[in-house]
Order: C-alpha cells, then sequence, then structure tokens
C-alpha cells in the first residue's frame, strides 16, 4: 500500500517498534509532517523519538507500520530515501583522525562529485564558522565543534529532509542560539523539510512550525506551539505536555 | 569515486593510529628475540631418542657385518628388522638402513670413513616426524661408531687405532619420490611455517577490520555514515580493503620480522649460503619432487592471503556489527584471533593427510590453504586444491553476505544485547 502524499515530506502511520520480544519502543505512532515545515518530536526519555528518527532515517527498520518520505517506503527502498535525506543523529561526532576539513569532504564526496563538491564543501567550511581551526584534528575539538561541523555538513549538502536528533544537546547557550539559526536559516532560505527532536520546549517553541509530543511511543499531541497551549490553555509547551501526559 | 573515498578514509584510520604502529614495533622485537629461542629448542629436540624398530638391508654379507647387525640389534634392544631392499624396509618400518657393497672393505683397509645409506618414509607435512626419524638415523650413526672397533676387535682380533667416521647418506620416500632428506628438512619446515604466518596475518586483520566498525561507532560517526545514499556492500567492501591494506604493511613488518628471526636461528655456515646456492638447492628440491616450488610457493601465498584477508575482514567486519562498542568489539575479536593463531600452531606442529574432508576444513579455515596446494600438486591429487579453494571461496562469500546482512540490519545500530535473565 502506497500512501502517496505529494504535500507530505514524511508519512508515519501506525508505526511499531519492538526490541526483543517485549520492549516497545514505538506503539502506533501516527503523524505527518509536510513539506517545508520544521516540525519538532517532543517528548521525555524513552518516548520513542530517537527510534522515530531513526526508521525515517532508514537506520533501523520497524517492526510493522508505514514509514514513507516524499512517497517512497523506507524499507522497500532505503537507498533512495537516503538521497532525500540527511541525518544528524544525537551526539554526532566525527572521524577523530581526519581534520574537520577532510571529515566534510569525505562526508559530503558520498553526495557530490566535483565540482560539486568543491562548491558544496565551501559552503559547509563557511556555515561552521570554525576557520582554521577546520585544519586540526577533530579530535582536539571541543563538543560544540564537533556539533558545529557535523551540522555544517548535514545543512551543506541540501537534503529535501533534514533529520536532527536533539541537535542543541549539550551545547553552551551561544553555541545553541548559533545553531538554531542555521536550522531556522536554511528551512527559510533552502526549503528544507525538518524533522528534529528535543528535550528543549523554549527550542522547540521557537524553531518549530508543528509540534509532536511523544509519550511512550504513541503521539498524545500535535499541532503548532500555539494552537497546543491554547487548546490546553497552557502558558507554555511544557505546562502543555504535563496536561497531556496525565489524560494518559 | 564514492568507494575510493570510502577506502581513503579506512586506511587513514589506520595509519593514523598509534596503537597500529606500537603493535608493529612489539611485533618485530617479539620474533626476533623468538629466533634465539627455537634455535635453542631445535638443538634440544636433536637429544632426543626415539623408539621405533629400524629396517635393515645388508648388501655387504660379511662376518664383520653380521656382527655388527647383531651387536646393533642387541644395544637396540631387538628393534632391527631386516629386508631385502632399502624401499621395503621403509615401507614396512618407515626407516631403513643400508649397509652397501664395500662396507668391510672400508673398514678393513685404512679408510677412516664409511658411508651407509638411507630412507625415511615421510607421508605427511609434519616436520616433527622428520625430525624424530632424522634423530634415530643419527642415533644410530653415533652407535654404529661407537661399536664397529670392538666388532672389528672381536672378529678380526686386532685394535682399531684410527677413529672412523660413519655418514648416512639420507633420503626421503615423500609421496612416493625419493628426494634428499636434508633438503626436505627445509621443504617441510618451511611449508609448516605458512599456516602459522598466515594465521596470524588473518587473525591480526580480522581485528583490524572489527576495530574499524567498533572505533566508527565510538566516534559517533558511524550512523552519519549510514544514512547517506550508498550502498551497505560498498561500505562493508570498503572496510575489507581497508583492513587488508594495514595487514599487508603489517605484513611486510612480519616478513621483515621473519627474517630477522631465521637469520639469527640458522647456524652461520647455511647463513653463508649465497643466492646461487640457495637457487641451486631449489632447483634441486624442484626436480626431485617434480615440482617449480618456488613458483608454487609464492602463487599458493598470493591465492592464501587475498582470500584469507578476505576472509577474515568479513569475519572482523560481522564481530564489529555485533558489537556496540570497541571494548565489546575486542572481546569478541579476541577469541576469534586466538582460535586463528591456535589453529595455525595446531596445523603447524600435526601433520594431516590430504584428502577431501581436509582439503574442504582447509579451505574453511584458510591457514593451511597453501600445504594443501603444494602436496597435492606433489601427490599429483590437484583434485584437492580445487576443492580448498572452492572451500574458501564459499566461505568468503557467506562471510561477506552476512556481513553484509547485519549492515541492512538494526544491530549494525543498536549492536548486540545480550540479556542474562537472574534467578529469583
Amino acid at each position: 500500500m502506497v500512501i502517496e502524499q505529494v504535500s507530505y515530506a514524511v508519512v508515519v502511520k501506525d508505526l511499531y517498534k519492538i526490541y526483543g520480544k517485549s520492549s516497545v519502543a514505538l506503539n502506533g505512532l501516527t503523524f505527518s509532517v509536510n513539506q517545508g515545515e520544521i516540525y519538532a518530536l517532543i517528548g521525555p526519555n524513552g518516548s520513542g523519538k530517537t527510534t522515530t528518527l531513526r526508521i525515517i532515517a532508514t537506520l533501523i527498520k520497524p517492526t510493522r507500520g508505514i514509514v514513507e518520505v516524499y512517497g517512497v517506503n523506507v524499507v522497500k527502498d532505503p537507498l533512495k530515501v537516503r538521497s532525500f535525506i540527511n541525518y544528524l543523529p544525537e551526539e554526532a561526532g566525527a572521524y577523530r583522525d581526519l581534520s574537520g576539513e577532510d571529515f566534510v569532504k569525505f562526508m559530503l564526496s558520498m553526495r557530490y562529485k566535483e565540482p560539486d563538491l568543491e562548491k558544496a564543501v565551501e559552503e559547509a567550511i563557511s556555515i561552521s564558522g570554525l576557520g582554521r581551526d577546520l585544519k586540526r584534528p577533530v579530535r582536539t575539538y571541543s563538543k560544540g565543534m564537533k556539533r558545529t561541523l557535523a551540522l555544517s555538513v548535514v545543512l551543506a549538502s541540501k537534503p529535501k529532509l533534514l533529520i536532527l536528533d536533539e541537535p542543541t544537546a549539550g551545547l553552551d547557550v551561544e553555541k545553541a542560539l548559533f545553531v538554531r539559526e542555521l536550522i531556522k536559516k536554511y528551512n527559510r532560505e533552502h526549503g528544507i523539510t525538518v524533522l528534529l527532536s528535543s528535550h528543549n520546549m523554549l527550542e522547540v517553541e521557537y524553531l518549530a512550525h508543528r509540534v509532536g509530543i511523544i509519550y511512550r511511543g504513541k503521539l498524545i499531541g500535535e499541532g503548532s506551539p500555539r494552537e497546543i497551549k491554547e487548546s490546553l490553555n497552557a502558558e507554555n509547551l511544557e505546562e502543555a505536555f504535563v496536561k497531556l501526559k496525565t489524560r494518559v | 569515486m564514492i568507494l575510493s573515498q570510502l577506502i581513503k578514509r579506512e586506511i587513514k584510520a589506520f595509519l593514523k593510529n598509534p596503537g597500529f604502529i606500537i603493535s608493529m614495533v612489539i611485533l618485530f622485537a617479539f620474533y626476533a628475540a623468538m629466533g634465539s629461542i627455537m634455535r635453542r629448542s631445535v638443538e634440544e629436540t636433536q637429544q632426543i631418542i626415539l623408539q621405533s624398530n629400524i629396517g635393515l638391508v645388508v648388501e655387504d654379507d660379511s662376518l664383520l657385518t653380521r656382527e655388527l647387525v647383531k651387536a646393533i640389534n642387541e644395544t637396540l634392544d631387538g628393534r632391527l628388522r631386516t629386508y631385502s631392499s632399502l624401499i621395503e624396509a621403509v615401507e614396512n618400518t618407515g626407516i631403513g638402513v643400508l649397509i652397501p657393497h664395500g662396507f668391510t672393505a672400508n673398514i678393513t683397509s685404512n679408510s677412516t670413513t664409511v658411508y651407509l645409506a638411507s630412507m625415511i618414509k615421510i607421508d605427511s607435512p609434519s616436520t616433527t616426524i622428520i625430525q624424530a626419524k632424522s634423530g634415530i638415523l643419527s642415533q644410530l650413526g653415533t652407535l654404529i661408531e661407537h661399536i664397529l672397533p670392538y666388532v672389528v676387535s672381536r672378529v678380526y682380533g686386532y685394535e682399531v687405532q684410527r677413529e672412523i667416521a660413519v655418514y648416512i647418506r639420507g633420503s626421503a620416500l615423500f609421496y612416493g619420490k625419493q628426494v634428499d632428506a636434508t633438503l626436505l628438512m627445509g621443504f617441510l619446515t618451511l611449508i609448516t611455517m605458512l599456516p602459522l604466518f598466515v594465521g596470524i596475518l588473518v587473525g591480526t586483520n580480522a581485528g583490524y577490520a572489527a576495530q574499524l566498525v567498533a572505533y566508527e561507532k565510538l566516534e559517533k560517526a558511524f550512523e552519519m555514515l549510514l544514512a547517506q545514499p550508498i550502498k551497505r556492500s560498498s561500505i562493508v567492501i570498503a572496510k575489507i580493503i581497508g583492513a587488508s591494506v594495514a595487514t599487508i604493511i603489517y605484513s611486510i613488518v612480519f616478513l621483515a620480522s621473519m627474517f630477522t628471526l631465521a637469520m639469527g636461528s640458522l647456524p652461520t655456515s647455511i647463513q653463508s649460503i649465497n643466492s646461487d646456492g640457495l637457487n641451486s638447492l631449489i632447483e634441486q628440491l624442484s626436480n626431485q619432487l617434480g615440482v617449480d616450488v618456488a613458483f608454487n610457493f609464492v602463487v599458493s601465498i598470493a591465492i592464501t592471503l587475498v582470500l584469507g584477508l578476505i576472509e577474515s575482514g568479513s569475519l572482523g567486519i560481522i564481530l564489529g556489527s555485533l558489537a556496540s562498542d570497541e571494548r565489546t568489539a575486542g572481546l569478541l575479536i579476541t577469541p576469534v584471533m586466538f582460535l586463528y593463531i591456535g589453529l595455525a600452531l595446531v596445523f603447524t606442529f600435526i601433520g594431516f593427510q590430504v584428502n577431501v574432508v581436509t582439503s574442504i576444513i582447509s579451505g574453511i579455515i584458510v591457514l593451511p590453504l597453501p600445504v594443501v596446494y603444494i602436496l597435492s600438486l606433489i601427490s599429483g591429487e590437484t583434485t584437492y586444491i580445487a576443492v580448498s579453494l572452492l572451500s574458501t571461496i564459499s566461505t568468503c562469500i557467506v562471510f561477506m553476505a552476512i556481513a553484509v546482512f547485519l549492515f541492512n540490519r538494526d544491530i549494525v545500530v543498536l549492536g548486540l544485547r545480550v540479556r542474562i535473565r537472574k534467578e529469583q
């Protein structure tokens, strides 16, 4: 069955993921992401955010359910899906033995050939803002620098769908702001659809057009941050989440 | 383009790894020390007297030889058996000694040297067997040297004033071919070292390949790589090639170490053999065995290394895929490395008959492949080469398929999760 919805970048329907025999990570998750929007999955630890993103990024397979990216089933044609997407895992790092610049070149060479590769590398270098530090080995980088480096690679690859797992987790305020601005800029200027997960409700309110609240592998609320807050009479998303959780 | 980038990346990962460099230095020092230890070990082995029957052929029938045989037999507790030909003696006892025509005349004249002919039967590549049998012959020669003056005194009634040296000219019946025993010993030593050589390399390669996956997981770049629009089989192939290149570099150092070991362990007289002399020996051996020894050595090692690197690389990647981090990978790969090296040691010291079963097993574990290859050529049973190669190639394909399969499964991201249920 194909759920071809041209306006949807991502369609997730009745998604289950069970680890081993009984560890249920996703329990009938259903949501969709519109093309060109920033969609944020929020929820507590262990709610299934990372599992969901990994399935959409074709890293792991669902136990059952349907996931399509731009109309392409992630299980049936993962290679094609990978050509639409790029994925920044939680705590993404880089090869310690490479310099920052070599890491950028290596990763982008998976998608581009010369002369486009050179342009993409230049763009990634510019995005990263790491300057001369790019010549240094990645093992000397701080966590924030590694995160910025990895983000610059996925942004410069200009995927149709960018999947970001906790993009600002562990970053200081300045770096977090920098990363958020980059995400917003690339969404606005290049029309990149962004699907991200976050614990940070303030970040989500600032970034996301729509939010999906996930709890115990199920979506318990969805809408724009304002819609969610208004419908629950909550002052912020944190309060909205707590109210929704008590209803489950 | 993508594959070359992947390969470059994998090779760089090794060349910039201090552990890789240090391990090569340790290896070199280790084998240089092993050279002197092995020399002492061989000298001790030469002192061992083995108990077994000896087939004797007496061409020179005289009172002296009859008395000599009687005396030897008494000294050896009746272990002498007489036969009409050396081949018959060898076929029945494994060790044959011939007292040639003119032996008595040599003794009664003023000759200080007498010669005996000998033959030992070798039907396995084990050097232990040839060493043991050669040891018996050596002991026999010494025994005759000691007994001879007394026998002469008893038979002829005078005392021998001179020392008579007894030389036993040795040959071997090796897979039905008569070969000079010394040459054969050198040849067998060389081919039985090959499984150990291959074992160390493929064990190392498996470890390298597992590390490539495990370290990538540690560096947190693995999931990013897996999300790129590239076939997982390309990543697997790149890792196999990357690990293999590192192992080839390692093997060059290894060979240099082995050369140092060989030069350190050989007596100075043998070290002085020049390349012309060596070529002459190889040519003699090739003529006696009916096989181009040098060429087939190179071919068999090259085939074994290529297939061994593919097989062990795939196995390493399988284990690296199962590991959730580099420590788990280390834990998984260490027994495999020891298994490879352990199997190599077994094949080095225990002889085996080449047949369909051993060819298949040799093919699966790769290590004894050069031995099977060369022995099959010598015995003329070349079908076994095809059987063992088919077996290795099949194993390589199966391992690679498993590696690619795992790279397309959750386990490569999540790692192997073993849950131990606690008893209440």
